[in-house]
């Protein structure tokens, strides 16, 4: 398979990927649904493995991979980054893993999905290549794990959920606390009634904030090395600086998602989603408070994006420090629950600690190993994912819903249906970002 | 009304407008006219990209048709093309759309393929016959844009466009395919997804145009549905299963439980197919579920009864409440599973009938069921249970008890106490009952029965008054130090060490003044030690209390509690008592920690006395940051 550094120079890009894709071999799709072959007693079938390639791996990155890598029943073949020594660094990982030198290095995303033998993706780049890596990746036949958030914008979230739902693929957003105990325990306790009626629930994030400012301009480094139009994928075009490229892209309109909000919001509001039944609807009310964002259901219940002062270190008042980052809390009239990625569990009564009784030692909220095994058992199954593209879509547009008002620092009406602002055009006007070209959803 | 937004964008108006530092009178209306006036200047002017870029963007949130002439201008631009269109998008007015749609005949290259796609973006049904010119030009970017843009126009006219161009596919002409036929009527949308899954095109593409098609077609689509399933095609057949999954076909169901009852498919799909069954949550399909789950085994006896879970039919609740029963397999377990998570209360009378069932399994089972699902409506039934001959069930019982009564069952639980048959299981309920509820009305029923208790159930009972703590529990313990029974005296005693309230402190001292031979005194000392800090008396009466204890101490162990007993009062006392001991080496450390602690509580009020004592302190420790907090109270060195 072709990758950049043995490509045939005589095919452009563009006939090499309509080449490989027009003529793309049958794969062996094997048959697999024993828990045995499903991986979930750690035997697989001897053909059935599942190969998978990245796209912008870094710190986070290399958690998940780790994680996949650990994995029986995958084989990791190509990384595809725009920046040389990252393509270098994770293909020595995975060649080191292998005992080979089979890793292919690609620093165009387009090549790499262009390979029919490649099953599913990993992206974790950052936030303005999530959707539309996702995007490209379904459109290519590939199943999608994605680093959250997805979607710098609504109109890319909802391309996202429908791109993947239109092609059938498998998709898992790296909302990973969905597949952690002590946050299931804990929606399981919002939901069984024993909290009594549910009135409000909290989402920790991290202070909204942001700009269009640019960083100064820097001389442009060779393409082989860090690949600037690359970097900016559908983004407005804006003249180079290194710091964007080492992780510094935050806080900048362009590449963050809801101005901040969706950071931590795309974990947290998921699970007050998740713990308030509310996977397939949204809030029908934002407005901003002093120091929060507040949102109603259309069943009265409220949703509180509180933020925090210090999300890495001191929580209070508003949560338990020890409950550790990405809190939530769950109030209703009959007590509450709050939980965060320490994997510890408060709740508000001496009998509602009995339910907490079965609940087995919690990892770290930010692990990701539950999360990528149930992606792979859904690649198998073509089951729903834990954290699919549609309960995704939901909590995303919640946060970006959510950071518009904030913006605004108004109170917005929302409907949930058209997934529009109610007689608010400036809001709508928010609610997409036309795409730079080539790039489309 | 004036409204402050947060948006930068209004930093960059003011910069061309000195006079807007706000804006917006209404909400959601365009920009002041001299705004957008100043705006549409700066894109006509030779103004830095920059500024051209901030103005596309404050005019794609507010602009008016006003702008369009100076935003298609630009798109032409290879750089600001992207940002003329970031403002056209979003203005809702024709004349963008007019304008995007013109700009398809003049521009080239990358401008071009963004124009495209914003014409798709803006699903304008007029430009569908110039996009079909695209899509057999040279340019593979611009003919791909145009497969994109149709889909997204998704009307019957670019679905013909698109069917045509199948002559030549592309991985864009079968993603736009695609896309119409989700904007088309069923009816329409089948034939696009017939003509994909024919196509020689990559797989992925072939087993969502077969899995589309299924869901399309709707009833008629089952046959096919079944073909794929019982077909050789691995990969169609998990499309298959994927449809499956969602079809909102309202015979789907009875049509897949009936696949399932035939016993024709393959293991390995039936096992898909119940899987699936599950997750469509529909009660047609519990007869065909249950009967599997009674005639296989192992894995798909388990998955049977786990899509029998999800699908919630009470029917199946029998069938539940026996599996659970019957072994500790997967299948038990997800049984079990099952009815503690069954909605609603037609799950609880079967697993109340567990309780009175003749096997002790069932009965056992039942017991952690009603534990789990909190079941108090099931007491009657444990405090039988309670009573039955086999000790497992017994206990069983007894423990559920503890988790889910209250003190209303006590009464019975001292009696099966003080019965001798489950002495410590009934010992565990009862503190599991006031660990819970914290009621300390729970020494009533154990007070009656401590006189007439034998040896063995009063040292049970004490353990429990022990738990419990607080002036009733303490009351009936030093009736028992005078037991006549030397076993009861002595561990009456010893659970006055791990007293957990502070009433016990005078008797602790008592002890520790004049121990009975089996006493130890300096486990009295370091209980009563422990608990004077938790006394609520004044600074004085809990002074008088260590004083007590101070002179009975003998060694620098108990010492040292006393100097952290001292640190928590705040008079000048306590502070005299403890620079006592700042020339003890082997105490000094402590005292000096002991000092400042009461020296940062009392300086306000006497610190003529506090900075006196800490340049004591200051001289005699050794540990840096205490001796900068003792000068911070005045220490000197």
């Amino acid at each position: 398979m072709t990758s950049e550094e043995n490509a045939t120079p005589k095919i452009s890009r563009r006939k090499f990927l309509h080449k490989s894709f027009a003529t793309g071999s049958a794969l062996a799709f094997p048959l697999v649904v024993s828990s045995r072959v499903l991986g979930l007693d750690g035997a697989v079938a001897p053909n059935s493995k599942i190969i998978l390639g990245a796209i912008g791996i870094q710190h986070r990155g290399m958690d998940v991979l780790g994680a996949m890598l650990r994995e029986t029943g995958m084989q990791f073949v190509a990384i595809c980054d725009i920046q040389r020594k990252q393509r270098e660094a994770i293909k020595a990982v995975a060649d080191q893993k292998y005992g080979n030198n089979d890793c292919s290095t690609y620093r165009d995303l387009r090549e790499l999905l262009a390979r029919p033998d490649i099953d599913a993706v990993l992206i974790a780049t950052g936030d303005r290549w999530h959707s539309m890596g996702s995007i490209y990746a379904a459109r290519a036949g590939k199943d999608v794990y994605t680093e959250k958030p997805v979607g710098t914008c609504v109109a890319e979230v909802q391309a996202v959920d429908d791109t993947v739902r239109r092609h059938g693929r498998v998709f898992q957003v790296g909302t990973q606390r969905r597949s952690i105990n002590n946050f299931q325990t804990a929606v399981n306790l919002a939901q069984s009634g024993k909290l009594g009626k549910i009135h409000t629930l909290h989402a920790g994030i991290v202070r909204p904030g942001g700009g269009r400012q640019w960083l100064p301009e820097q001389p442009l480094p060779p393409k082989e090395e860090v690949d600037w139009d690359l970097w900016l994928g559908a983004a407005p075009w804006r003249p180079y600086n290194a710091g964007y490229v080492s992780g510094g892209w935050r806080g900048f309109d362009d590449f963050d998602s809801g101005f901040g909000v969706n950071e931590w919001g795309s974990h947290t509001v998921d699970l007050c989603q998740w713990a308030n039944g509310a996977d397939d609807t949204m809030p029908v009310e934002y407005w901003t408070e002093p120091e929060k964002i507040v949102c109603r259901y259309a069943n009265g219940v409220k949703l509180v994006l509180d933020f925090l002062k210090d999300p890495f270190g001191d929580r209070s008042p508003q949560y338990i420090t020890a409950m550790g980052t990405c809190p939530v809390r769950y109030e209703g009239d009959e007590g509450w629950v709050e939980t965060g990625d320490s994997g510890n569990i408060e709740v508000s009564n001496a009998a509602l600690k009995s339910e907490l009784l079965a609940l087995k030692r919690a990892g770290a909220g930010t692990d990701p190993g539950t999360h990528t095994s149930n992606f792979f058992q859904c690649i198998r199954s073509r089951g729903l994912t834990n954290a699919n593209s549609k309960t995704m879509r939901h909590s995303h547009i919640t946060c970006h819903a959510a950071a518009i008002a904030w913006k605004l620092n108004r109170k917005l009406t929302f409907d949930p249906a058209k997934e529009l602002f109610v007689n608010d055009d400036e809001a709508n006007r928010m609610l997409s970002r036309p795409t730079r070209e080539p790039w489309k959803i | 009304m004036i409204i402050k937004t947060r948006f930068s964008f209004l930093l960059a108006i003011a910069l061309l407008s000195a006079e807007f530092g706000v804006a917006h009178a209404q909400v959601g209306s365009p920009l002041p006219k001299d705004v957008e006036t100043k705006l549409i200047a700066t894109l006509k002017s030779d103004a830095a990209f920059k500024d051209k870029q901030d103005a596309c963007r404050s005019l794609a949130i507010g602009g008016t048709k006003d702008a369009v002439p100076a935003l298609a201008a630009l798109l032409g631009d290879e750089k600001l093309s992207h940002m003329a269109r970031y403002a056209l998008e979003e203005i809702p007015d024709a004349a963008s759309k007019d304008a995007l749609r013109e700009a398809l005949g003049t521009v080239k290259g990358m401008p071009l393929v963004g124009v495209i796609s914003s014409v798709g973006a803006e699903h304008d049904t007029a430009a569908i016959a110039t996009l079909a010119g695209f899509l057999n030009g040279g340019d593979a970017d611009v003919a791909d844009a145009a497969a994109v843009a149709l889909g997204r126009i998704g009307t019957a006219a670019a679905a013909k466009v698109l069917m045509a161009a199948m002559a030549k596919p592309t991985p864009a002409i079968y993603d736009g395919l695609l896309r119409v036929a989700e904007s088309l009527p069923r009816k329409e949308a089948a034939p696009v997804y017939d003509a994909l899954r024919k196509a020689p095109a990559p797989q992925p593409i072939r087993m969502t145009a077969l899995r589309s098609a299924i869901i399309a077609r709707q009833e008629q689509g089952l046959p096919l549905l079944m073909e794929a399933l019982r077909g050789n095609d691995n990969a169609l057949t998990l499309a298959a299963i994927q449809a499956a999954r969602e079809t909102t076909s309202a015979g789907a169901t009875k049509a897949l439980a009936t696949e399932i009852e035939s016993g024709k498919l393959a293991a390995d799909r039936q096992l898909l197919l119940v899987q699936v069954l599950g997750t469509r949550r529909d009660k047609v399909a519990a007869p065909q579920l249950m009967a599997l789950a009674r005639k296989s085994e192992g894995e798909l006896r388990a998955s049977a009864v786990k899509s029998l879970v999800q699908i919630g039919d009470a029917a199946a609740i029998p069938l539940l409440v026996e599996f659970a029963a019957a072994s500790d397999d997967d299948a038990a377990k997800t049984a079990r599973a099952g009815l503690v998570g069954f909605k609603g209360r037609e799950a609880e009378a079967p697993i109340i009938a567990m309780l009175q069932a003749n096997n002790n399994k069932a009965r056992l089972v039942g017991a952690d069921l009603v534990i789990q699902r909190r079941m108090t409506g099931a007491i009657p039934q444990l405090l039988v249970g309670a009573t039955n001959a086999d000790a497992d069930v017994a206990n069983a019982s007894i423990r559920a008890l503890g988790e889910i009564g209250s003190n209303a069952d006590a009464p019975a639980l001292v009696k099966i106490l003080t019965d001798g048959t489950s002495t410590q299981a009934a010992e565990g309920a009862l503190s599991a009952i006031y660990a819970r509820n914290r009621d300390a009305s729970i020494v009533e029923p154990i007070s009656v029965a401590l006189p007439k208790a034998s040896t063995p159930a009063k040292l049970s009972l004490l353990r429990v008054l022990r738990r419990v703590g607080g002036p009733q529990a303490l009351a009936q313990t030093r009736i028992a130090m005078a037991d006549t029974t030397t076993e009861v005296r002595d561990n009456a005693i010893r659970n006055l060490y791990d007293w957990p309230t502070p009433e016990a402190v005078p008797d602790l001292i008592a002890i520790a003044k004049a121990p009975p031979a089996s006493a130890n005194k300096v486990l009295a000392l370091r209980g009563a030690l422990r608990l004077i800090p938790l006394q609520t008396g004044t600074p004085e009466q809990k002074l008088a209390s260590v004083k007590e204890t101070l002179a009975l101490i003998e060694r620098p162990e108990e010492k040292r509690l006393a100097l952290t007993a001292l640190s928590g009062i705040p008079t000048a006392e306590s502070l005299a008592l403890v620079l006592q001991d700042l020339a003890n080496p082997a105490l000094k450390e402590e005292a000096s920690s002991a000092a400042v602690t009461i020296g940062e509580q009392l300086s306000k009020t006497q610190p003529a006395i506090v900075a006196e004592a800490m340049t004591q302190v200051v001289k005699t420790t050794g540990d840096q940051k205490l001796a900068k907090r003792a000068q911070d109270l005045g220490g000197q060195k």
